[in-house]
């Protein structure tokens, strides 16, 4: 029997220093959009029990353990949430223009408070551009925002 | 802090003593475990050391190592007036870490038990660590500090509770983003979570990861009941808090509810914010939806009917919810991210028209902390057939159908250990009753959600009939069947069901059964009420057939008094039958 610890797929903290691509192997930079938790295979374990779904590591470099933070996908070169683990949360609350996986990935790329409305609203005036289908993966959906962000007047210097 | 007897000065002795950590990475001297000289010995010699005692590029010196056993021997040795000169070292790998987590308030987080989830139904408590402004940034950047069993995988659930009760676990300590514990109880699991921000400062915030990093990649035995997650975390809460005494009361076993009441009672814990489950959004959301606009939504759902055709955000709303909710168990399915992405372009569109709309919010239940206690007894008086009986009960825990029902879930019950011991008048007192474990999961169905109603109960019963001398039998019964909610505060259920029983009194008669039970409760301002009839149909040819009625009345949240009224008969296939009825007034008391 496998273990369900997931530390086979999670790297520790020490790992941090060496991820080179964006994301890095398993990190999950490739998930697609409404993936659930069915699909997230290794990344996640259903489980019924209290507390036991066993990610025994301390690994944490992203925001979703595996993950890096160098590379083009990340701003400021810290602690970005890893799209791809609230990928479904954002985009719904992308669709209505409100919610928390909206503030966490404003935050996550250092928008000062005062400019998260206008984010959000960039978000969801844009949404169709930014999940142009429904195949997208976090990859895609961060260049769209990203492009998005470039063409705000106020949201621009977050990106550049 | 598992590493020494206690956290005084340590003298030598108390060689008893034996740590719970069972990995040998924990500790410095070879039988460090047990051998608690060595141990300090060894751990004074490791941060004296000018170089590495770890290999691997991370943390090479036992200073970064440990922390928080480092300071703790600093300070009890300046305690002592004991000069020890130690290196100064850095250490970057925990540095870097602290920065990452970036937790200068914890919070203590409470999953709440969901019906069809027995083993969730005592709960379960974790740890949030926040960034200091974490109102203006987002709770779901935090880390969740959660202990746990490590599971293998495909594990029955039966295996798994025997193993956990017996230890056969390792626990660990694992640390993820706060999102994905969301996803694990909001989403997989429906259940609500709630929020208790604790009173510890930043300093003792700082010294409890100091503590969180040394337990990383450490194994405990794993106990279901009393060295759980929610011991686990008060332990360290311990750690922050010197002088705070908070797991002296859970030596017999500790239920996550009852750690929150302590935290409470030792006035660690702010006002509770509560994260309703994705269930109960979106039963809430769905009820201001007519039977039409629900049969939309399932339309919607399955594909029969186009998003753009619905203007309704609500009904869009709802509809993409449910997908979410009955899909986030299954793979990815190309068809239907079509027609959730359509669902959301029309949610998008249609937000643009009426920016108003806000689904309807699930209503905040009683919090957890302000339920009755786990542990009850009661007293009873009353009269079985003609004769005059006093019962006195015990129950380990937890909660049954017609407790007071404030932060517990209509139709769900779980009890272990409860035990009825009775006396007749001008008789001695006998046992009457043992319930080893009782569930009952009455999950009403909706258009939207059909959950199965189901129950177990293994223990020792009476069986009256006049073939019987003392009726006292060993059982088990259960079954499965379909609850509904006809309106609000009303349960009506149905189940086909099963009985083995073996009678105690010398005969060895084993008799097995089968038949149905149904039953209406009713959640009233004064108490929980209800009527419940069963038949069954045992091998031999006898019919049993049972009707109850109970009241109970509320007086306290952990005091109650119950009425009871039981009718019973026995139908032989001879067309004989024999009948007996009771009825008993009892005081309850939760503690």
């Amino acid at each position: 029997m496998k273990r369900v610890i997931l530390s086979a797929v999670l790297m520790s903290l020490s790992m941090t220093a060496s991820a080179v691509a964006p994301g890095g192997p398993d990190c999950g930079w490739g998930n697609m959009v409404f993936e659930g938790q069915g699909g997230m295979g290794s990344h996640f374990v259903a489980m019924t029990t209290n507390g036991t779904s066993g990610n025994k590591t301390f690994g944490m470099t992203s925001g979703t353990n595996g993950c890096s933070t160098s590379g083009k996908l990340t701003y400021g070169g810290d602690a970005i949430v890893n799209l791809s683990g609230v990928l479904d949360e954002f985009i719904a609350d992308s669709a209505r223009g409100e919610g928390e996986a909206l503030t966490a990935v404003a935050v996550s790329m250092g928008i000062a408070p005062d400019d998260r409305a206008i984010f959000a609203d960039a978000v969801h005036d844009n949404f169709d551009a930014i999940f142009a289908h429904a195949d997208v993966t976090a990859e895609d959906v961060m260049a769209s925002l990203v492009e998005v962000m470039k063409s705000n007047q106020v949201l621009a210097k977050y990106v550049s | 802090m598992h590493y020494y007897p206690s956290d005084r000065w340590f003298d030598g002795s108390n060689q008893q003593w034996e740590s719970k950590v069972i990995d040998d990475g924990y500790f410095f001297a070879v039988d460090g475990k047990r051998n608690t000289k060595a141990e300090w010995e060894a751990s004074i010699q490791a941060f004296q050391r000018p170089e590495a005692l770890f290999g691997g590029p991370e943390n090479p010196h036992a200073q970064c190592r440990f922390p928080a056993r480092f300071s703790l021997i600093k300070s009890l040795l300046s305690e002592q007036g004991i000069t020890i000169k130690f290196p100064t070292i850095d250490c970057p790998g925990y540095q870097r870490w602290k920065k990452k987590v970036n937790g200068q308030r914890a919070t203590l987080v409470f999953a709440s038990s969901y019906l069809n989830s027995p083993s969730s139904m005592f709960g379960h408590t974790f740890l949030r660590f926040d960034a200091k402004d974490v109102g203006q940034q987002s709770e779901l950047l935090s880390y969740a500090l959660n202990f746990g069993a490590v599971v293998e995988k495909g594990e029955s659930s039966m295996l798994y509770a025997y193993k956990g009760l017996a230890g056969g676990y390792s626990g660990y300590f694992a640390i993820m983003p706060y999102y994905e514990k969301i996803k694990e109880y909001s989403k997989m699991e429906n259940r609500s979570l709630w929020e208790y921000p604790l009173d510890l400062t930043v300093t003792e915030v700082d010294a409890l990861l100091a503590h969180v990093w040394e337990l990383r990649n450490i194994a405990f035995t794993y106990f279901f009941f009393d060295e759980n997650c929610s011991y686990r975390l008060l332990e360290l809460l311990e750690v922050a808090k010197p002088g705070v005494e908070l797991t002296e009361t859970f030596r017999v076993h500790a239920i996550p509810i009852d750690t929150v009441r302590v935290l409470e009672d030792n006035r660690l814990l702010g006002d509770s914010v509560y994260r309703a489950s994705a269930s109960d959004k979106l039963l809430s959301n769905a009820k201001g939806l007519s039977k039409d606009e629900i049969m939309q939504v399932k339309a919607l759902a399955e594909g029969t009917l186009a998003a753009e055709s619905v203007h309704s955000l609500a009904i869009l709303n709802v509809a993409y919810q449910y997908l979410q909710f009955t899909l986030v168990k299954k793979q990815r399915d190309p068809l239907l991210a079509k027609r959730r992405l359509a669902l959301l372009r029309a949610i998008n569109k249609r937000s643009k028209i009426t920016p108003d709309y806000s689904p309807v919010k699930p209503v905040r239940p009683a919090a957890p902390q302000v339920s009755h206690r786990s542990q009850m007894v009661a007293v009873r008086a009353g009269e079985f057939e003609s004769s005059a009986f006093v019962d006195v009960e015990f129950r380990a825990s937890y909660h049954d159908l017609l407790d007071p029902i404030d932060g517990y879930l209509k139709g769900g019950s779980i009890n272990m250990g409860r035990v009825v011991l009775r006396q007749y008048e001008g008789r001695a007192l006998d046992l009457e009753h043992i319930d080893f474990i009782d569930i009952n999961s009455l999950s009403p169905q909706n258009a939207l959600h059909q959950p199965m109603t189901w129950r177990v109960n293994v223990g020792v019963d009476r069986v009256y009939s006049d073939d019987v001398d003392n009726g006292l039998a060993l059982q088990v019964n259960g079954g499965g069947g379909v609850s509904i909610e006809p309106a609000v505060d009303w349960l009506v259920y149905g189940l086909a069901e099963g009985r083995a029983e073996y009678l105690l009194d010398g005969s060895g008669m084993a008799n097995v059964g089968g038949g149905v039970r149904s039953g209406v409760m009713h959640y009233g301002a004064v108490g929980t009420a209800s009527v419940e009839l069963s038949a069954m149909r045992f091998l031999q040819g006898v019919v049993r057939v049972k009707l109850t009625f109970a009241q109970n009345v509320v007086i306290t949240t952990n005091s109650s008094v119950r009425v009871n009224y039981q009718y019973w008969e026995n139908q032989f296939s001879e067309g004989e039958f024999e009948k007996r009825s009771s009825v008993n007034i009892g005081y309850r008391y939760h503690y």
